[in-house]
């Protein structure tokens, strides 16, 4: 114990200031009492202006009220989000360096990249799950398809002919498709491309028939009338479209595809941490101007412990796991 | 000046090598159907036609010469470079203010310009404005000294 | 009479003082960060979102949005008076303005681009305001097939963009088509040529290879002559364009900036893209095409009003449908989220006030931007007096800043050392970069759109002739390339005969 220590003392003091390791020294001992006693950074994996930045920033700035210190949001994208934890996976476990972590790195990505910078359970210390996104079912208004059930049937007419747009290899919009598809048991055909707005405007145009949107770049489409919803991807309806079914009430039940997101600390942060933290976010997700603010971002505000938190991410991982392996989709590098 | 090994002759190399190693590395990637295409299409062919006019240029300045290429400025040129990657090495642990100083001193290094109460004025100015621009002023996410990332 | 009551509505929000203010700062902003080069409008607007938050939403996108436009009037300033391009779309505006430059002409080259860029700005706020969802519906007709042949139309006309032999801009447009293809592939999700390098699988950013071959290469080689390329600060004669330079300039303004409002609205390319075709129009349509590339002034005068142009409109499939079509606009879009306000169909029906007033203000911006450019032109000038070994280690630094500012990554500062490597021999072997970058940024679009395309056809090659937009770009490109190629062949065989 004492040589474990010393020997974290000895890796702080390589890398810090004599007055930084002045604060280790203090974190130490004091541990959670006088945390936070610096700015703290949040990492989010992706470009700015995003659903993920667009929430870090938000918390960001509810921290900082809560906390009384600067907290800050530092975007490192690439590699479908895996720089970016991959740089808090390696950071010190102290509680200043946290990620916004997504069903991206921490559900898809570990199954989707055969060779992966971290490990997306042993590395890190889930602190809060912050807001669930729902997914959504869309056609062309034109398309002879009013509900789920006539969308399958039209697909089922022409095997391997039929196409679905997504956002992109390996996001959880194609993996949605993908899984849709074998529970419908469908032979349809998946056209990627560079982000969602490019696939949105082709479903649009009558390009592609269908695809699956995150909520927030879906909503407005919808309510101009230009994209027809035909169900939701959460296990409940959702408050923006009360109207819409879930998917698996139009008749595929059991389905479910939630993107989520969630703060997460490196692995070994002083539990006391963790748990300062995650109160302090619950509590703000308590709150009803935050709540109405995610509301408007498309997100559905959500609360976990740190414990239940950990154990969906394990289930997550499990469940997006044999959706890449069905369907075959995989990232080399 | 005109030569024969000239501007188009290490030029037109040039393009049979990216050619040619892209299309070596390419042969790996899946070639595909027309509907499907694969990854390998396009490099494979951008890479030949790269090639052939990569071979084209060389020929002809075999035979008919083309511009001197001249000396090249291999000091310059390295410590240039050199300043960059010190300031892509340097910055995240020692900060922005000391790495604009280590910069801007192998810049002038880079120059042979030895007068060095300039360069000391030079990389303080340019200090004191990249962290009132960029740090103060715009936010960015950079440590200012020593191990605070 | 509609039009007049928006636009009523629209100026009653723009002209409030604090509006105003928050406009100025945003142009002002944005002609600094356009002057400065490497850091860009997308990473200084993302580095700004935060302070947004806390204002109205119509201040807050008002500002972002002078922002933009106001680093297109920057942008300029840099590949005119160092050969550097501020912003990428302004790459093609070193060929010509940075000659003017060394001819002692570097003012008039400043106040042609902040004049045509104003008229541009003008016409293109005017398009926006009365035709935007037509201009929007043109943008939707397009599909994958018409943008793979607007690409390749794109890449040819990057070959007439030489300055000397075509076969050697063809292969550089080739050499960048291939570096452009570095990172995995969208449509299989197979990294090409990555190496296994982690941060090479995104591709790699054209402000790295912008940079690199403009700027870092550009000083290796002027510290090669120890900076004695650039006396040329003492023979400026005058300021303000002659008569003979307006009666040269006022119909490429034009035409600048209708193929700018045109291409603006296309995803992908936008200002870009606009800024590399309006050159090439001049080129090729001119009298005396040789003097291009010695400093005509159509060459600064098209290229300035066409980005302009195009960064007006781009705003078009955003505020009409909801559909970011560059980087700059998916951070408006977000920054409009935020507001709580989703951008698309419904803004301008339930947010007249924002919708208007957003469009008001780019008219102030542009006067409060070629009011603040004219005067300032005295003053860049002056920094060409700044003699250049103490200019060069700026250079250098804000290079290393503005790529470090896309990504906050260090990675992709060593990587601007690679591509200043491979410019300085691009320099020493008589190579161009202007094709190669248009190559670089078009090369991977049109690969993915042509595999969409066929994708999307079950494999059927003749959507790009039946498809009229398709067919027309790729006959103009036919044709274009036939007028390039034909003098030169015609040039290479007379020479052989008289050998």
């Amino acid at each position: 114990m004492i040589l474990r220590v010393a020997l974290l003392l000895a890796a702080k003091a390589l890398q810090a200031t004599v007055c930084l390791a002045f604060v280790v020294f203090g974190a130490l001992s004091a541990a959670a009492q006088s945390y936070p006693s610096k700015p703290i950074k949040i990492v989010v994996p992706f470009p700015p202006a995003g659903t993920t930045d667009l929430l870090a920033r938000t918390l960001a700035q509810k921290l900082n009220e809560a906390f009384g210190k600067p907290v800050v949001v530092e975007n490192r994208p690439g590699a479908g989000g895996n720089i970016g934890a991959d740089v808090v996976a390696h950071a010190p476990a102290d509680g200043y360096t946290l990620l916004l972590a997504t069903v991206s790195t921490h559900g898809i990505n570990p199954t989707l990249y055969p060779n992966m910078p971290y490990d997306a359970i042993k590395d890190f210390a889930p602190v809060a799950l912050v807001g669930r996104v729902s997914n959504v079912l869309m056609v062309n208004p034109k398309l002879a398809a009013n509900s789920m059930k006539e969308l399958i049937a039209l697909a089922k007419a022409q095997p391997g002919k039929f196409m679905f747009a997504s956002s992109g290899n390996g996001t959880s919009l194609h993996l949605s498709g993908e899984l849709f598809a074998t529970m419908a048991q469908l032979d349809i055909t998946h056209v990627p491309y560079k982000g969602s707005a490019p696939a949105l405007a082709d479903v649009m145009n009558g390009q592609v028939p269908f695809m699956f949107d995150n909520l927030p770049s879906a909503l407005p489409h919808i309510k101009a009338g230009k994209l027809r919803p035909l169900a939701v991807t959460m296990s409940k309806r959702i408050v923006q479209l009360p109207n819409v079914p879930t998917v698996a009430e139009a008749g595929l039940p059991g389905f479910e595809a939630v993107s989520w997101f969630g703060l997460m600390a490196p692995a070994r942060t002083p539990g006391e941490v963790v748990r300062r933290l995650n109160s302090t976010v619950n509590k703000i997700l308590s709150n009803a101007e935050m709540r109405q603010r995610l509301i408007d971002l498309g997100t559905e505000p959500a609360t976990m412990t740190p414990g239940q938190f950990s154990e969906h991410v394990k289930s997550e991982i499990e469940k997006w796991g044999k959706v890449v392996k069905t369907s075959g989709a995989t990232v080399d590098q | 000046m005109r030569s024969k090994l000239g501007q188009d002759f290490w030029a037109g190399l040039l393009f049979v090598v990216f050619g040619a190693a892209a299309i070596l590395i390419a042969r790996g990637y899946k070639l595909g159907t027309a509907a499907h295409m694969g990854p390998a299409y396009m490099p494979i062919a951008v890479g030949a036609l790269l090639v052939l006019f990569g071979v084209v240029m060389t020929v002809r300045s075999l035979a008919r010469g083309s511009q001197e290429v001249g000396v090249l400025a291999w000091y310059a040129a390295a410590l240039v470079l050199l300043s960059v990657l010190a300031f892509a090495g340097l910055v995240r642990s020692i900060g922005l203010a000391i790495t604009t100083v280590a910069l801007a001193v192998l810049c002038r290094v880079a120059g042979r310009y030895w007068g060095w109460g300039e360069t000391a004025l030079l990389a303080l100015g340019l200090a004191t404005m990249v962290v009132l621009i960029f740090l103060k002023g715009l936010g960015m996410a950079l440590p200012l000294w020593p191990g605070q990332d | 009479m509609e039009l007049i009551a928006n636009l009523a509505t629209g100026f009653a929000v723009a002209l409030t003082v604090k509006n105003i203010a928050y406009c100025f700062v945003g142009v002002l902003l944005g002609t600094l960060i356009g002057v400065l080069p490497g850091i860009g409008p997308v990473a200084t607007i993302a580095m700004l979102l935060p302070i947004t938050f806390n204002l109205p939403p119509e201040s807050a996108l008002i500002m972002l949005a002078g922002i933009y436009y106001g680093a297109q009037y920057g942008g300029s300033t840099s590949a005119i008076l160092v050969n550097l391009p501020g912003e990428s779309s302004s790459a093609v505006t070193t060929i010509d303005g940075y000659q003017m430059a060394r001819q002692g002409r570097a003012g008039p080259a400043l106040a042609i681009a902040a004049i045509g860029s104003f008229f541009a700005g003008c016409v293109a706020t005017v398009l926006v305001a009365f035709f935007a969802p037509q201009l929007a519906d043109l943008a939707s007709e397009f599909a994958q097939a018409d943008y793979f042949s607007l690409m390749v139309l794109g890449l040819v006309a990057a070959v007439v963009l030489a300055r000397g032999s075509v076969l050697k801009a063809m292969a550089m447009v080739l050499l960048g088509l291939l570096l452009g293809m570095v990172g995995t592939d969208v449509m299989d999700s197979t990294p090409r040529f990555t190496f296994g390098i982690p941060e090479l699988t995104d591709g790699i950013g054209p402000a790295i290879v912008a940079m690199g071959v403009f700027g870092v290469a550009e000083v290796i080689a002027n510290l090669e002559q120890r900076g004695e390329r650039r006396v040329f600060a003492a023979q400026i004669t005058r300021l303000l364009p002659s008569k003979d330079d307006l009666r040269r300039s006022w119909k490429a303004i034009l035409r600048g900036t209708g193929l700018g409002s045109m291409l603006g609205i296309l995803p992908g390319g936008g200002a870009l893209l606009a800024s590399f075709a309006a050159y090439t129009l001049e080129k090729r349509i001119a009298k005396e095409p040789q003097r291009f590339g010695q400093g005509a002034i159509e060459g600064v005068a098209a290229p300035e009003s066409a980005n302009n142009a195009g960064a007006q409109t781009s705003f078009v499939p955003l505020l009409t449908l909801g559909i970011p079509t560059n980087p700059v606009m998916a951070l408006m879009f977000g920054a409009m989220m935020i507001h709580g306000i989703a951008p698309g169909p419904n803004v301008i029906n339930e947010r007249p006030e924002l919708f208007w007033g957003m469009i008001s203000s780019m008219w102030i911006g542009n006067l409060l931007l070629v009011v603040l450019n004219l005067p300032l032109i005295g003053l860049w000038i002056k920094l060409l007096t700044v003699p250049y070994r103490l200019l060069y280690p700026a250079i250098i630094l804000f290079c290393c800043i503005g790529v470090f500012s896309v990504n906050n990554s260090a990675y992709e500062v060593g990587m601007l050392a690679v591509f200043g490597l491979l410019g300085y021999l691009f320099l020493k072997l008589g190579c161009e970069p202007a094709p190669f970058l248009l190559g670089f940024i078009l090369g991977p679009m049109m690969d993915e759109n042509l595999r969409r395309a066929l994708l999307l056809s079950h494999g059927d090659f003749s959507v790009f002739v039946t498809r009229p937009i398709s067919a027309t770009l790729l006959a103009l490109a036919a044709v274009l390339l036939l007028l390039t190629i034909a003098p030169a062949v015609r040039r290479t065989r007379e020479e052989a005969f008289a050998q």
